[in-house]
């Protein structure tokens, strides 16, 4: 197609090369003619059903805006009402995933409303991170990098940061078998003045070996070095998800639901209950990735 | 005695000196306030579609998209980009928004129709942390397009939009007037299955 | 037998009286009818013409009314016509609803000859509470006029005209609907 010609140099995949321009074509707003509104009725109030911002998932958690999404304010009749909460309350989750039971819905609901409990979710507050997994290019190869982000207080305001990372490629550096005698320095090196260091360094390969056992690396450090270097390069984001500890007791996580109808967007994607902060920690080592 | 009345003064003069620069410190936009400036947002947002349409449209000639890509740059921030995504594929594309409407020009398409929804969603601001406002003004639209080979395509996209809000301060007519710039920012463009 | 026959004679005489009688009254109805008929049928002649002048009368009179209300109101029209405030609305409609660029251009340089220059500011208030007005960020007068011939679309008032000695617009304040 003659259309591709322009933004040809740029793809960088074949796929690329025939979505894109037609994703440009339709970012085109407006033609020769007036750009108009859409008047299909059913679609709009898909739209409206959707959670189309994380923001809009918090406002209709804490139950501080109407249908149109229209926020309340403290001094509005309905802000963070019982029974508004309760109204958005089943429209929260991803119908579409049946690891949610209905028993476990109802308890996290009675958690949050029952009995005059407001039980509310704090954009600014702890104990939530976002997972953002990447594609970075390492020596010219694609390569599935995680981002654990989280706010942060800064100055005048906030900012996102990132607090930890997570690379398979960085791992396999790091691999060593604990099990096995290995290599090792034996316990009277200190007499030489430690001369076999020597030999050890000579094979880069299993120089983990000579680490204390309970050493974990830091993927996050390694990670900014080797962009300092220029090794490692950013080339994309390729999905978002949230985790939340805030709810105490519960743990869920928030995922982008892109699909026709009216459960869509950001959505409860995974619900559990936390018996107690083992759990929590667990859960919480899992999802970083730090298990094994 | 003087001495006292000096501590004296000297304390309060600090105590409202905090005080103000606690209040800078918070600066909450009043809901009155938030509406007229989501209001202004809006505006810009429809004034940058009209823009696009001038200098994507194939009866607009160069000098004249020219002028009217210098008109829509000055909507957005500097280093504002445009990171777009299809169903098909996970992957992102970055475009920088100049970049962004110099390819409008060059692009020549036919039968294209392209509507809004009346639907638009407006996030909380957010303070940054050197004081500006931040917010997300989500839209969507609808692209009905033939190629010409008689190719038809028709698709929905929704827009994430930033926009940065601070208030600034100017000169006019020897007077100090104080206003909202209202910036857009990076845009995010995803397919969506309606 | 007479006295039977002279009863008879009285009782025929006598129907035959009121059967005449009868007959008598049903005519003089009939022509009592037929008298009343003609006068309602002249009354609702003379009603119907009646109406119809009236119609006439009054058609004219509004007709009339119509005349005055237009020829004040375009009366009204030439005066605010003459007015900067008016004169500047004009030309912004005109420059956004322009058929063309060429007019459209036109209508700009027009309007621009009621500014000391092109540069003179231009407010936009987008908001006001407690005396206090927030604005947009403030534009030029070319840059505006030219937004409205881009966007094709008028949607602020003009509000406040500032005037040098020579009589040019050296400050203009808009209102964004509210």
């Amino acid at each position: 197609m003659i259309l591709l010609n322009p933004i040809v140099p740029i793809l960088t995949s074949w796929t690329a090369t025939r979505a894109i321009p037609l994703i440009i074509l339709l970012i085109m707003v407006g033609s020769p003619s007036q750009a108009q509104l859409v008047d299909d009725m059913a679609d709009e109030s898909k739209l409206y059903a959707e959670s189309k911002q994380v923001n809009q998932f918090f406002r209709r958690f804490n139950g501080e805006e109407d249908e149109k999404g229209n926020r309340y304010y403290p001094r509005d009749k309905q802000y963070q009402s019982v029974k508004l909460r309760k109204k958005y309350f089943g429209t929260l989750f991803d119908e579409g995933n049946t690891g949610m039971s209905t028993s476990l819905k109802n308890d996290f609901s009675k958690h949050l409303l029952d009995n005059g409990r407001t039980v509310l979710l704090d954009f600014h507050g702890p104990n939530w991170f976002s997972e953002v997994n990447t594609v970075f290019t390492m020596n010219g190869k694609d390569q599935p990098v995680i981002l654990f982000m989280e706010l942060e207080k800064s100055h005048l305001g906030y900012k996102w940061v990132i607090r930890k990372i997570h690379a398979d490629i960085f791992k396999r550096s790091f691999d060593r078998d604990t099990t096995k005698v290995g290599q090792f320095l034996h316990p009277l090196s200190h007499e030489l003045d430690f001369m076999n260091l020597r030999k050890a360094f000579a094979n880069s390969d299993s120089i983990s070996q000579f680490t204390v056992k309970q050493f974990v690396p830091d993927h996050l450090t390694i990670f900014l070095y080797e962009i300092k270097k220029g090794n490692l390069k950013f080339k994309s984001v390729s999905e978002v998800k949230f985790h939340f500890f805030q709810i105490d007791g519960w743990y869920f996580e928030l995922s982008d639901i892109n699909r026709p109808g009216y459960n869509t967007g950001w959505l409860i994607s995974n619900l559990m209950k936390l018996n107690n902060d083992a759990e929590k920690v667990l859960l919480s080592r899992y999802l970083y990735h730090e298990t094994n | 005695m003087n001495n006292l009345t000096n501590k004296y003064l000297f304390a309060l003069i600090t105590s409202i000196l905090i005080t103000s620069s606690l209040l800078a410190q918070t600066g909450e936009i009043s809901p009155e306030r938030k509406q007229a400036i989501d209001s202004l947002a809006l505006e810009k947002v429809r004034d940058l579609s009209k823009y696009i349409s001038i200098i994507g449209s194939k009866n607009t000639a160069y000098s004249e998209a020219t002028r009217v890509m210098d008109r829509a740059e000055e909507l957005f921030a500097a280093g504002s980009e445009m990171g777009v995504s299809s169903l098909n594929t996970k992957e992102v594309n970055y475009y920088k928004v100049r970049k962004y409407f110099e390819r409008l020009i060059a692009l020549n398409y036919d039968r294209v129709s392209i509507k809004w929804y009346d639907i638009h969603y407006i996030s909380d601001l957010e303070r940054q942390p050197d004081g500006r406002y931040v917010g997300v003004v989500t839209i969507y639209q609808r692209f009905e397009g033939e190629s010409a080979d008689g190719m038809k395509y028709k698709d929905t996209t929704k827009k994430d939009i930033t926009i940065y809000v601070e208030r600034k301060k100017t000169q006019i007519q020897g007077r100090t007037v104080e206003f909202w710039d209202v910036l857009l920012g990076d845009i995010r463009v995803t397919e969506t299955s309606i | 037998m007479t006295n039977r026959i002279r009863n008879s004679s009285q009782l025929v005489v006598l129907v035959l009286i009121i059967m005449i009688s009868a007959f008598g009254c049903k005519s003089s109805k009939k022509a009592m009818e037929a008298s009343k008929e003609k006068a309602r049928i002249e009354q609702e002649a003379a009603l119907r013409q009646q109406q119809e002048a009236e119609a006439k009368r009054k058609a004219a009179e509004e007709k009339e009314k119509e005349l005055k209300q237009r020829e004040a109101e375009a009366k009204l029209k030439e005066a605010k016509a003459s007015t900067p405030k008016a004169r500047l609305g004009e030309y912004f409609t005109a420059i956004s609803s322009s058929p063309n660029v060429t007019s459209a251009n036109n209508s700009v340089n027009e309007a621009l000859t009621l500014f000391a220059s092109p540069e003179t500011p231009v407010l936009i208030v987008i908001s006001e509470a407690g005396g206090q007005k927030d604005y947009d960020r403030p534009t030029t007068i070319k840059d505006y006029l030219n937004y409205l011939k881009d966007q094709k679309k008028n949607i602020n008032t003009v509000s406040d005209l500032k005037f040098d000695s020579a009589g040019k617009i050296i400050e203009l304040e808009l209102r964004k609907p509210l």
